[in-house]
């Protein structure tokens, strides 16, 4: 199996976004989670007014996938270079309950039940970056960085895949987490079980 | 390295074995049936809805017996169920919602996905830890893709792909809302297609790189991919683009083409855009001869299950040198020329092109031969 490289990583949290363990927006803490995120998409002049229909799972795979899409990373690979494999514990819990809720007033709508699937998320990201390349959704008991980085080694060997976004999101309650991991062949830093564990548990 | 896949089991409307609801099949029936007033939704309803008297007894939920019931099969189908518990032995759990009613009775922690998995492991007393897949309607297919890399690149000798999905509330109210369900069984592919019916289904079986721990080899898995259309997240690309490009990297995984292939298991949801988008791509592939079905007509739409039990029925067919008519078809519905088969035909075919499709734009395709 290949040895990948981890080239750039991105973390979505209650009180802020990062890049590289720099920060790139700090939450105001008097403001919801909801204000916070839009907030968040004016910082980072994303004008992309889709993302204002998205459930909170989706909006933030979004801005964790923006900071690593960057135009060279996309320029340097084919559509169906860059994989796509996610994972969480919860699937997605809050838009669950959320159409449980609706059904049970009788008032089902497309616009929340679209999102009671995890693998949506991939779908807004794959639209987002005009991404055609393999993907999967994985559902875990907890973060399980060596099953990631395993998938990741597998599709780089068994497909068109170069590069490959990995990652963790949850979203429901107060739970708000998305750490999202670039792997590339090319690269300096190798992508470690223990390294990602520790961008996945530091604090910043 | 030659992957082989074997043991499978199914249980759906029409039984608790892969034969069983093969003949069922052949001989013109529908599992598919009416539900005046369906989970109390106020509607007419057509769905697959499993009986209890197909499933084993002592699971407390209908999900849980649904998978026992479909693993025992597997077991019967192992010459030695002892590979089960090896530590080169992996288990891959497919399924969209698992046992989301838990969630409407105030229990989430009851409706999480891995809890599937956990079970099934601690049940066959399984060494590494479960890969749950829950990739929309795709899953049960990616499940088998999925394994058969883990084995090609030796990170396994055997894996154990099991699918599940229920009808439920919670799906059929928003596939209601969505306006997505027929008004009859549901006819793929047909001019008349007006929408899905749900249905519920469990499957399991084992790919292995070792063909001596089945008393019957099935198939041996080719190759297989998937692909996101980028394009939207509940509707079908105009183009077929993810399909059509699921389809040549199988293709090239399996180093073949596509005058290889002898049918076609395709997806056919009889929604008026799914169906059209796959005639397009089967189109840009020059695949318009080739014999076509889809089983939803059948047994409904089984969502996360669909690519598994789909896999191992269509693999019977081959094995039964039978492929079966197209549930519901009766006058070509798509833009497309398709060679949807609207009588079963006796023949030998040995190659299986299987195809599925999702919400998210998620696309996938495998490649099967008869054993």
């Amino acid at each position: 199996m290949r040895n990948l490289n981890l080239t750039s990583w991105s973390k979505v949290t209650t009180t802020g976004i990062w890049k590289d363990a720099k920060s790139v927006f700090h939450f105001n803490e008097n403001e919801n989670t909801s204000s916070n995120l839009k907030q968040a998409y004016t910082n980072l002049n994303l004008s992309y007014p889709k993302f204002f229909k998205m459930d909170g799972l989706c909006k933030i795979g979004i801005l964790a996938s923006e900071l690593l899409f960057t135009d060279a990373v996309k320029e340097k690979y084919g559509d169906d270079e860059i994989a796509l494999i996610l994972s969480n514990s919860q699937s997605s819990l809050q838009s669950d309950a959320d159409h449980v809720k609706q059904y049970a007033e009788g008032t089902a709508s497309p616009a929340v039940f679209v999102y009671t699937l995890p693998n949506i998320t991939i779908g807004e990201i794959s639209i987002r970056h005009k991404l055609l390349g393999e993907s999967n959704f994985y559902i875990f008991e907890s973060f399980r960085s060596n099953q990631l980085l395993e998938q990741a080694a597998l599709l780089m060997s068994t497909t068109p895949t170069k590069a490959c976004l990995v990652g963790w999101l949850e979203y429901f309650g107060n739970t708000v987490e998305a750490v999202f991991f670039l792997l590339e062949k090319e690269g300096t830093n190798p992508a470690t079980s223990q390294l990602l564990d520790k961008i996945k548990d530091t604090i910043y | 390295m030659k992957v082989y896949l074997g043991a499978s089991g199914a249980i759906n409307p029409f039984g608790n074995s892969v034969s069983g609801i093969f003949d069922a099949m052949k001989s013109g029936e529908t599992g598919v049936a009416k539900f005046p007033n369906a989970f109390d939704l106020g509607k007419q309803e057509f769905l697959g809805i499993i009986d209890e008297k197909l499933l084993p007894k002592g699971e407390v939920s209908k999900i849980y017996r649904m998978l026992e019931g479909s693993i025992q099969q597997t077991l019967e189908g192992l010459q030695d169920t002892s590979i089960l518990k090896s530590d080169r032995t992996r288990l891959i759990v497919c399924s969209t919602k698992g046992d989301i009613e838990e969630l409407e009775k105030g229990n989430p922690s009851g409706a999480n996905l891995s809890l599937l998995g956990e079970h099934i492991q601690r049940k066959l007393q399984m060494k590494n830890e479960p890969l749950v897949v829950s990739s929309a309607c795709i899953s049960g297919l990616l499940g088998i893709i999925n394994g058969a890399r883990m084995i090609q690149q030796n990170l396994a000798d055997h894996v154990l792909v099991v699918g599940a999905d229920l009808v439920t509330k919670f799906t059929l109210s928003g596939f209601i809302s969505f306006y997505a369900t027929a008004t009859g069984v549901s006819k793929p592919y047909d001019a008349d297609r007006d929408g899905i019916n749900l249905g519920e289904a469990a499957a399991s079986t084992v790919l292995s790189k070792d063909s001596s721990i089945f008393k019957k080899v099935e198939a041996e898995y080719l190759g297989g991919a998937s692909a996101n259309d980028a394009n939207h997240i509940s509707g079908p690309s105009r183009t077929g683009e993810g399909l059509y490009r699921s389809v040549k990297n199988a293709f090239a995984d399996a180093c073949l083409s596509a005058e290889n292939v002898d049918y076609i298991s395709a997806h056919g949801t009889a929604t008026s855009f799914n169906d059209e988008m796959e005639s397009i791509a089967f189109d840009r592939h020059g695949m318009s001869r080739i014999p076509l079905n889809s089983f939803k007509g059948y047994f409904g739409h089984t969502l996360g299950a669909a690519g598994l039990i789909e896999t191992v029925i269509g693999i019977e067919s081959l094995q039964k040198n039978t492929l079966l008519k197209s549930y519901g078809f009766e006058k070509q519905g798509t833009s497309k020329n398709i060679n949807v088969l609207s009588a079963n035909k006796e023949g030998s075919f040995n190659t299986m092109l299987k195809t599925a499709s999702g919400f998210g734009g998620s696309n996938a395709a495998g490649i099967f031969k008869k054993a």
